[in-house]
């Protein structure tokens, strides 16, 4: 659904431009496969800076970065690219390889059963996902109002219409939930071999503890140079903003 | 008798005396002390007292008491007691130490002692003379600590000796403070019976005795200072006093030698080149992997033994599991080890021994092991891989897992598939179209405006569908408009009885069809219409005179003929005259 939308609209307006990225980006293969991570990881990232952003993309700068070894920016691109593209198996599988060189190990703290369920269904598709969904189920709706009102198939056309309305309306939500999700929870990755997480966000402030790169994080305020993070297992500390980069 | 009364009455007196004169006091040999310097408190009554209670000495150490003494002596008033409790203090830190009231019970009544100050301050209080007592045993007997190596890599064994330093006779001396080592995993080490020599330490000659020696593997990087040693020796230091020999006298001094731990200096291990098997062992080792034979029959046991030897932090080191194809049963490793910690490290052996049966025919290949180490010395990371081993076995059933017993390695599971993939997928060579960063659909005005569309066309379907019926409750307009459908219909039933020839069927179709449809088309009742009616109605309607006689002369015909026989043709004709009439009609009326 989606990949159709975006191939009719987007890929029709931009189809002159996409030219010249698909070039960085087969040149960047190359390089990629010559062994010349910095030259690939150069190549890669002039598409990002030039203002344009495909799975293919991030996945490749991921694997960049992991052969080059900055682990951080491995898994930032990763998460970048499983972003787009939530079920992707290859980015899902590298994501894996890359975090067991992950120091820091967590013990993920259990989560109600419902709430997992719920998040997992509204992370299930990207907001714009969502709302495509719900603009085609509300087609349905018309549709149905039409065989309803004017021919003599009432019956289906109500059904058609009822189903249209709701699968409209929950998508609809789903798409809002999903966006303020997004809002709440803004994922980061330390980027530096190993950074003091403090109290406070101070340089005198008192080190709770410690964490190295590549470990994810929540993003829950920031203070000047310094960002409010909360992990996995619940824990909260401030840590200096260069040490961090949001996905 | 006179002298007897003198002597009651002196009795009776000293009596009296001696019941109000009961004093409990408190008091210190010196109130302000030096770090660690002892000092006494003694509590004294001059009675004998009961259920003496201990003050609260506010933090500092009692190295011993209570010490209890009494004395009783005889004075003019009779049998007299004296009664001391005294304590041997120090203090560890500098400060301001209270010593609580004690309490004593004399013939049911308490009395309590004044609470007393204690300043303990850094420095000793006494003055630092060469002919003091102190600081002639502080340079006579002294303790230090030695470590074998101040800069280490995390994980590589440090030694750490407790030196004891002395020149003149001490005494038994005992360990008042440890260093704590936090971030340390610590193991004593044995001391061998003889370890003494003499040194020379500044511009004297020492002997020299290491008290406590360990081994120090430190957990975390950084620098780490443990923290201070602290020995109370007993010294004897010579006076000036000669005995009645000339041999110069000695005094026993209870000095408190601190040490403190030189710094550490703990370098992280390097990230470079970190092999991937590597799980924290430092020193040097080797590992040897056997099996015990290499073609079994089924059900019968295998032993695949792991041994790790070698000298570095052996003790906290683990060896790698071996990856056991699931064809075999696997039994928990039998743990053997041996480990000697002495004044050169650690050094030793582990060996885990794994029992393994084989329950299924075919060929099973145990993959090869590695085993990974940071050499400090070389300051590199190192990997034994051992080879990889090959077991037959025979006579037992085929291994359902498996499709073909030669292909020979059934994995242990697909979990363990999956780890084994260390390394990342290759890249995406086809890319999708590219998108604009950032670009958005959901909650943009496009969004909105398809959103608003459709939701407003079921709305607008919906009134359109009720406007069309409030149309279709309209009965004059419907009748309007079915007017001329009436007609025809009327004039479909005539043509049916023209062609079957019912003259008078015909006419009364026909008659009815015109009346029909004057009614509905004039919205006049049935019961209401007659022809004059009609006629204004059409009139007012702007029908042509004309057309209104025709009509007129129609509906007359229609009426005489179901009476009278006319000819054949004129049916026809009047049918046909009838449909001229209606049409035009409706025409002009619309």
């Amino acid at each position: 659904m989606k990949k159709f939308f975006y191939t009719l609209l987007i890929g029709l307006s931009l189809f002159g431009q996409s030219k010249g990225q698909s070039e960085l980006f087969e040149q960047a293969n190359a390089a990629y496969d010559a062994a010349e991570y910095d030259k690939a990881i150069d190549l890669y990232d002039s598409i990002v800076q030039q203002g344009f952003e495909n799975v293919a993309t991030y996945y490749n700068l991921g694997n960049a970065y992991y052969k080059k070894g900055e682990l951080g920016a491995s898994i930032l691109y990763y998460e970048k690219a499983a972003q787009l593209s939530p079920r992707d198996v290859d980015i899902q599988n590298n994501l894996k390889v890359a975090r067991k060189s992950v120091i820091d190990k967590f013990e993920v703290v259990p989560q109600p059963l419902v709430k997992t369920a719920y998040l997992g269904l509204v992370r299930w598709f990207q907001p714009d996902t969502w709302g495509w969904i719900s603009l085609f189920f509300f087609v349905v709706l018309v549709l149905g109002c039409y065989f309803y009102l004017f021919t003599s198939m009432r019956k289906a056309g109500f059904s058609i219409a009822l189903v249209g309305l709701i699968i409209g309306l929950a998508s609809l939500s789903l798409a809002y939930a999903h966006t303020s999700y997004l809002e709440k929870n803004v994922p980061a990755i330390i980027m530096a071999t190993s950074s003091y997480v403090k109290s406070a966000p101070s340089e005198g402030a008192e080190d709770a503890f410690i964490l190295h790169e590549g470990t994810k994080a929540i993003l829950l305020d920031e203070l000047d140079d310094w960002s409010k993070i909360k992990l996995i297992d619940g824990k909260i500390g401030w840590i200096p903003s260069e040490d961090l980069r949001k996905i | 008798m006179k002298k007897t009364i003198w002597f009651i009455g002196f009795f009776l007196l000293s009596s009296v005396c001696s019941f109000a004169q009961v004093s409990f006091t408190a008091k210190a040999n010196r109130y302000k002390v030096g770090k660690n310097e002892q000092f006494t408190v003694e509590f004294k009554i001059n009675d004998s007292g009961r259920q003496f209670k201990a003050p609260d000495f506010g933090g500092l150490r009692v190295s011993s008491g209570p010490n209890q003494s009494s004395t009783s002596y005889i004075d003019n008033y009779g049998m007299r007691q004296n009664l001391s409790f005294s304590y041997v203090l120090s203090g560890s830190k500098p400060g301001k130490y209270t010593i609580g009231s004690a309490s004593i019970n004399v013939e049911g009544k308490t009395y309590k002692t004044e609470p007393i100050t204690i300043e303990v301050t850094e420095k000793s209080s006494r003055p630092n003379n060469p002919n003091d007592p102190y600081s002639v045993a502080a340079s006579s007997a002294f303790m230090k600590v030695r470590v074998n190596k101040s800069t280490a890599y995390q994980g590589e064994p440090i030694i750490a000796s407790y030196k004891l330093y002395y020149s003149v006779n001490i005494g038994g001396y005992e360990v008042l403070e440890r260093p704590s080592y936090t971030g340390f995993y610590q193991e004593n080490i044995e001391l061998k019976p003889r370890n003494g020599s003499s040194e020379r330490y500044g511009d004297k000659s020492y002997q020299t005795g290491i008290i406590e020696q360990l081994l120090l593997i430190p957990q975390k990087s950084g620098q780490i200072k443990p923290g201070n040693l602290e020995v109370r020796i007993p010294t004897s230091v010579p006076t000036n006093r000669r005995d009645i020999f000339g041999r110069r006298m000695t005094q026993k001094v209870n000095q408190t030698s601190e040490a403190s731990f030189p710094t550490l200096n703990i370098k992280p291990l390097p990230e470079k080149g970190k092999p991937s098997s590597f799980d924290g062992a430092v020193g040097n080792f080797d590992m040897d992997v056997s099996l015990s034979r290499e073609q079994v029959n089924a059900n019968e046991s295998v032993t695949l033994k792991i041994k790790l030897s070698g000298k570095g932090n052996i003790k906290l080191v683990e060896s790698p599991k071996p990856e056991i194809p699931s064809a075999f049963e696997v039994y928990d490793p039998k743990f053997t080890e041996r480990v000697d910690v002495s004044a050169a490290g650690m050094n030793g052996s582990k060996t885990y021994e794994y029992l393994l049966i084989p329950r299924y025919n075919g060929t099973y290949k145990i993959a090869p092991i590695s085993f990974s180490y940071f050499d400090p010395k070389k300051e590199e990371y190192k990997t034994i891989t051992s080879e990889a081993f090959e077991i037959e076995v025979i006579g037992g059933a085929a291994n359902p897992g498996s499709i073909t017993n030669t292909g020979g390695n059934p994995t242990a599971s697909k979990e363990s598939v999956s780890l084994i993939g260390n390394d990342i997928l290759y890249i995406k060579t086809k890319a999708d179209s590219f998108t604009e960063k950032g670009s958005r659909f959901f909650k943009t005005t496009s969004f909105y405006a398809l959103l608003t569309t459709l939701l407003i066309l079921p709305l607008g379907m919906i009134g359109f569908s009720l406007v069309s019926k409030n149309r279709n409750t309209d009965t004059k307009k419907v009748k309007q408009g079915k007017a001329g459908k009436v007609a025809r219909k009327h004039l479909a039933e005539a043509q049916k009885m023209l062609e079957s020839n019912a003259n008078d069927a015909f006419y009364l179709a026909l008659s009815s069809a015109i009346w029909g449809y004057f009614s509905d088309k004039l919205s006049i009742p049935q019961s209401k219409i007659s022809k004059d009616n009609i006629v204004e109605a059409l009139k007012s309607k702007q029908v042509e005179q004309s057309l209104i006689d025709q009509a007129l002369d129609l509906m007359n015909r229609a009426e005489m003929a179901r009476f009278a026989i006319a000819g054949e043709s004129s049916t026809t004709q009047d049918y046909e005259e009838t449909v001229t009439v209606i049409t035009e009609i409706e025409k002009q009326i619309g």
